[in-house]
């Protein structure tokens, strides 16, 4: 321990003077290991870290699947199931220990001043159970608040209760009123409780399964699959998934089959999905993803560091030779180099836990639309023993790379030779190893960015075939319900489009079910022979929408006002789609059906239009799209607004409230706010991978500068004979890049095998790389080849511009 | 008067191979120094002297025969125990000082008793490397760099280095090399100075004026001991 305290003395009295040495390292692997500790709190907390709920590993959801004709449905969703069968299943099944049933819903808190629209969710009395839910005051459901019984109690949650009702202690037992409803205020939920992220929303308050609002049509119809409702159950210590599955699956198939009336051989099935893996969901690949790139980022910053060590080593050379004289083993020797990579890496350490705090906050603000769990990130425990081990690893990994580079039978010849000679140099070998390293690793690092960026960029920069300026998407919520049927919600309607297309701003008022490239509807179309032509995405549009977003019309033409306001059936395909229905895509007349079988609806295709884009969506880039008359169903225009023009919130509603003051704004977001949205995921990823690829080349440009300049001044001497025997510059230069390019060729090679192979493989397991293109990657070795030959070129120019006397005076 | 053999080295050869080339460094070297020797090498360059004394301070292995120190046989160590010999046993003294310039003056001196197990206290440390420096008369300098002192102090620094261990023998190589002659002057004074203190010295020098100042003076000749010659008095 003594001898430990006075090589930490002895270290830190030497790096003092040699703070550019320090400070490079220490932001070099700060900055690096500061990513990877980021990324290690992610990977830790997604795949690692329990959840916070009790025997969490065997809490499964129960999700429907639907099979048609044996070709399984698959999907997405967190969460899918049917009113009738997941109620039946609550009831009937035997398999779980506890199953809770819950949905997803949004009211109005009526009462309040503000009238604010809050998420809410109607769940059975053993949610709060099963998740242990903490509380903070009251009480949850109990088994009288279960099926069955419609009794108006809520819980609400504890911001909920925070922001919207001052955190009055006296709050239980209190009145509130959400929508129509007035319930009695019977719990508060703890602080810290956190729910399952199953639909990305904080819940405000809880109601009573049977407050869902269904309606008893919706509550019959097994045909009906919600993404919005589901089912959580424990599974007992001894119970098998794959027999409880097949179990519960034929359970709620034969019950199905009795109430089948879509005239389809649809099999229900129910896939246990356990909680874990839902909440991790898809971003367990991205998240690996990046802590391999990380890692590779941090191998890159190592070799160059490994490299400045290595240089360090020749200049300690002397005084280790000192210790050896005055009889320091060689363990003392390795101590004392070691003291010297412990101290660096601990402050880089430091400094990388600083890094690791700003890159768990970035990710924070901008990872939240596609990680679960990030308000959990922290640097926790296990995130400071894995910095600590590897501060410590990476101490011991430098102090013995530099060690192996210590002779310690030619330290003594450096004592004796009092100063002449060259003493100890650093291999051509290793240097060779440090430069083949250090490009396949930024090679490989930069290819792998390169591909996702690629991936990225073909979704950001896709053109979307319609115009997403100047248009506003406005979705309203009319409370009054006076719009409760077809005929009224077209009156209201036609009123605010008469009073809005007075404003000298709006040129263009079109309601339709969704906003363009936006749908939230799939249906499976088929042909008159019952054959499937494909899954298409459906929007209800009104006569003037296509001429509102700027797409072209095709061939033929678009709906009548009467059409609409007829509800006919006729529709307008998509360019893609038109081809999927008739291979020469001339499909004006043809029928189309969809729906059910025994209900199903025929339309006529009176018009093609240009594809849209969709991001996100499944056949985004196909644009297989099909467009009905608006129903009225959905109170949501699109508004576009004059080149330079604005139509504010405000604006709206003081329009609005002249027609309705019950009409409220559901949302209010210019079609371009919503693409960026849908876009927000790709542009993060490119982001980070432009990053990832920028701080490679970056890290490589240096550390093979670092190298291939230390490798010209080894070679000064000769350059400078060559030159005194008559040698053009030229002549040395290329000499010396040549030479220096036979690493960097291998290097290349080697990452340019390994890329090819990494892509090949990763092609065929993640569904990500599907659109990408393997050629890609042949971009990545010229542009290293270029940087190196760069940070080739510079050192040799350094020496052989001037006379050749300064060379071989070795000045 | 008996005196007590320090070192003594018997048949002691080294042979360095490279490629298909043997080049025999030292050739069956047969040397004997007494406690409070006074012994000097000379020869001409490439003639073996920095081998010998490489094999001497413990910083090389002979090829073969055999090397005793104070009754020890340490021809056939390992690169640890042998570091532990010469921590104990051996002080050196260079050419160019080898004074590491990271540390101030004490911690250069104290150096060696950092490697030394049992370790010394901290107190034991101090006054030890103050009675050296006091000795060669730097004890003021004790918190200075090396690079803010001269060259013979320098040496002086390096002297104390080599004593603060106790050692059984100073191995000293070309000691005056690197200074102007008043300084080489009053570090040959010294270092006679603690050879009639009780102090045994081997020297390595090309300076025969210096060469003259020992007891003994050896020449080494094609790595082969030519002949001793009897300066002063002898066992």
């Amino acid at each position: 321990m003594n001898l430990f305290l006075i090589e930490l003395k002895f270290a830190i009295l030497a790096l003092r003077y040699r703070i550019g040495f320090a400070m490079t390292i220490i932001l070099t692997l700060g900055v690096t290991l500061g990513a990877l500790i980021t990324m290690f709190a992610l990977n830790h907390t997604l795949l690692v870290k329990p959840l916070p709920y009790p025997k969490y590993d065997r809490l499964v959801t129960t999700n429907f699947s639907v099979a048609i004709s044996d070709k399984t449905k698959t999907t997405t969703d967190s969460l899918r199931a049917n009113l009738p069968g997941l109620e039946f299943l609550y009831k009937n099944q035997t398999q779980f220990t506890k199953l809770a049933i819950f949905g997803y819903k949004r009211q109005y808190l009526t009462d309040h001043s503000e009238q604010p629209y809050l998420k809410g969710q109607f769940s059975s009395p053993e949610y709060f159970e099963l998740l242990n839910v903490p509380l903070y005051k009251g009480r949850f459901f109990s088994d009288k608040e279960g099926l069955g019984t419609k009794i108006p109690n809520v819980v609400l949650s504890y911001d909920t209760w925070k922001t919207y009702f001052n955190a009055e202690e006296d709050i239980i037992g209190r009145n509130i009123q959400l929508d129509s409803v007035r319930y009695t205020v019977i719990g508060i939920t703890a602080k810290d409780f956190k729910e399952p992220d199953f639909r990305k929303v904080e819940t405000n308050y809880w109601v009573p399964w049977e407050y869902h609002n269904y309606t008893d049509k919706q509550k019959s119809n097994w045909g009906d699959f919600k993404n919005t409702i589901g089912g959580l159950g424990l599974l007992s210590s001894k119970q098998n998934k794959t027999v409880t599955e097949t179990t519960l699956s034929s359970l709620i198939n034969n019950e199905f089959q009795q109430f089948n009336n879509i005239g389809l051989p649809i099999t229900v099935g129910i896939n246990l999905v356990p909680l874990k893996t839902l909440l991790v969901g898809d971003s367990k690949e991205s998240a690996i993803i990046l802590l391999i790139s990380v890692i590779g980022l941090l191998l890159i910053a190592c070799v160059n560091i490994t490299n400045m060590f290595f240089s360090r080593a020749t200049e300690k050379q002397h005084n280790l030779a000192i210790q050896a004289a005055m009889g320091a083993k060689r363990k003392q020797i390795y101590l004392s180099i070691f003291v010297e990579c412990l101290i660096l890496t601990s402050l880089a350490s430091a400094f990388s836990l600083i890094v690791a705090k700003w890159g768990i906050e970035l990710l924070q603000i901008m990872g939240s639309d596609h990680f679960n769990r990030l308000d959990e990130l922290d640097l926790t425990p296990p995130v400071l023993i894995f910095t600590f081990a590897i501060s410590i690893c990476l101490s011991a990994i430098f102090a013995y790379l530099s060690n192996g580079l210590i002779n310690y039978q030619a330290l003594k010849k450096h004592l004796q030779n009092s100063g002449k000679g060259s003493g100890l140099q650093i291999s051509k070998k290793s240097r060779s190893i440090l430069v083949i390293s250090q490009v396949a690793l930024a090679s490989l690092l930069l290819s792998g960015s390169t591909v996702i960026l690629e991936k990225s960029l073909s979704i950001i920069n896709y053109p979307l075939g319609f115009n997403s300026e100047n248009i506003i998407s406005i979705e309203l919520y009319d409370k009054s319900k006076i719009a409760k049927d077809k005929k009224n919600r077209q009156h209201l309607i036609s009123t605010i489009e008469n009073r809005l297309t007075k404003m000298p701003q709006i040129t263009h008022f079109s309601p339709s079910t969704s906003p363009p490239s936006v749908s939230q509807k799939q249906w499976h179309v088929r042909d008159s022979l019952d054959n499937t032509l494909g899954v298409f995405q459906v929007n209800q549009v009104s006569s003037n929408y296509f001429e509102a977003i700027q797409v072209p019309l095709v061939s033929g033409r678009t709906f009548t006002k009467e059409e609409v306001r007829d509800g006919d059936n006729v529709a307008l395909v998509s360019r893609s789609a038109a081809k999927l229905i008739t291979p020469d895509g001339n499909a004006i007349g043809k029928r189309i059906y969809y729906g059910p079988p025994k209900q199903s609806v025929s339309s006529k295709i009176i018009g093609i239009v240009d594809d849209i884009y969709s991001p996100g969506a499944d056949n985004s880039k196909a644009g297989f799209a099909l467009y009905t008359p608006y129903d009225a169903k959905e109170l949501h225009f699109l508004a576009r607004v004059d080149e330079g023009q604005t139509l504010t919130k405000r604006q709206l509603i003081s329009a609005l409230q002249e027609i309705d003051p019950q009409i409220r704004i559901l949302d209010y977001s210019t079609v371009r706010e919503i693409y960026k949205r849908r876009i927000k995921q790709s542009e993060l990823i490119a982001g980070i991978s432009t990053a990832l690829a920028f701080l490679a080349l970056t890290l490589t440009s240096i550390g093979v500068y670092g190298v291939l300049s230390y490798s010209a001044q080894m070679r000064k001497y000769e350059m400078g004979v060559r030159m005194a025997i008559g040698a053009k510059m030229k002549q040395v230069r290329r000499l010396v890049i040549v030479d220096s390019m036979t690493p960097i060729g291998l290097g290349l090679l080697i990452s340019t095998i390994a890329s090819f192979f990494l892509y090949w493989w990763a092609y065929q397991n993640f569904e990500v790389l599907a659109e990408t293109k393997g050629a890609t990657l042949l971009i990545c070795p010229p542009i290293i080849l270029l940087i190196t030959l760069v940070a080739c070129y510079f050192p040799v120019e350094k020496i052989i511009k001037n006379d050749p006397i300064k060379a071989l005076r070795n000045e | 008067m008996n005196k007590e053999i320090k070192i003594q080295l018997t048949e002691i050869s080294k042979v360095f191979y490279t490629d298909e080339i043997e080049t025999h460094a030292l050739r069956g070297i047969n040397l004997s120094i007494y406690a409070g020797d006074y012994l000097t090498i000379t020869g001409p360059s490439g003639c073996g002297k920095s081998t010998l004394l490489s094999i001497l301070g413990l910083l090389d292995s002979p090829t073969s025969g055999k090397y005793i120190i104070e009754d020890e046989d340490v021809s056939s160590l390992t690169v640890d125990q042998r570091a532990v010999i010469r921590n104990k046993k051996i002080g050196f003294i260079f050419q160019a000082f080898n004074l590491i310039d990271e540390l101030n003056i004490f911690d250069n001196v104290a150096l060696p008793l950092r490697y030394r197990q049992p370790s010394l206290s901290a107190e034991e440390t101090k006054e030890r490397v103050l009675s050296c420096l006091e000795q060669v008369q730097m004890s003021h300098r004790a918190n200075h760099s090396p690079n803010q002192v001269s060259g013979g102090q320098q040496q002086r620094v390096a002297i104390a280095r080599a004593l603060v261990g106790f050692p059984t023998m100073l191995l000293v190589d070309e000691p005056t090399g690197n200074l102007d002659s008043k300084n080489g002057d009053a570090v040959m004074d010294m270092l006679a100075e603690l050879n009639e203190n009780g102090t045994t010295i081997c020297m390595v020098t090309h300076d025969p004026r210096y060469a003259g100042m020992a007891k003994t003076q050896l020449h080494l000749s094609d790595g082969v001991l030519l002949n001793d010659l009897e300066l002063g008095e002898t066992a």
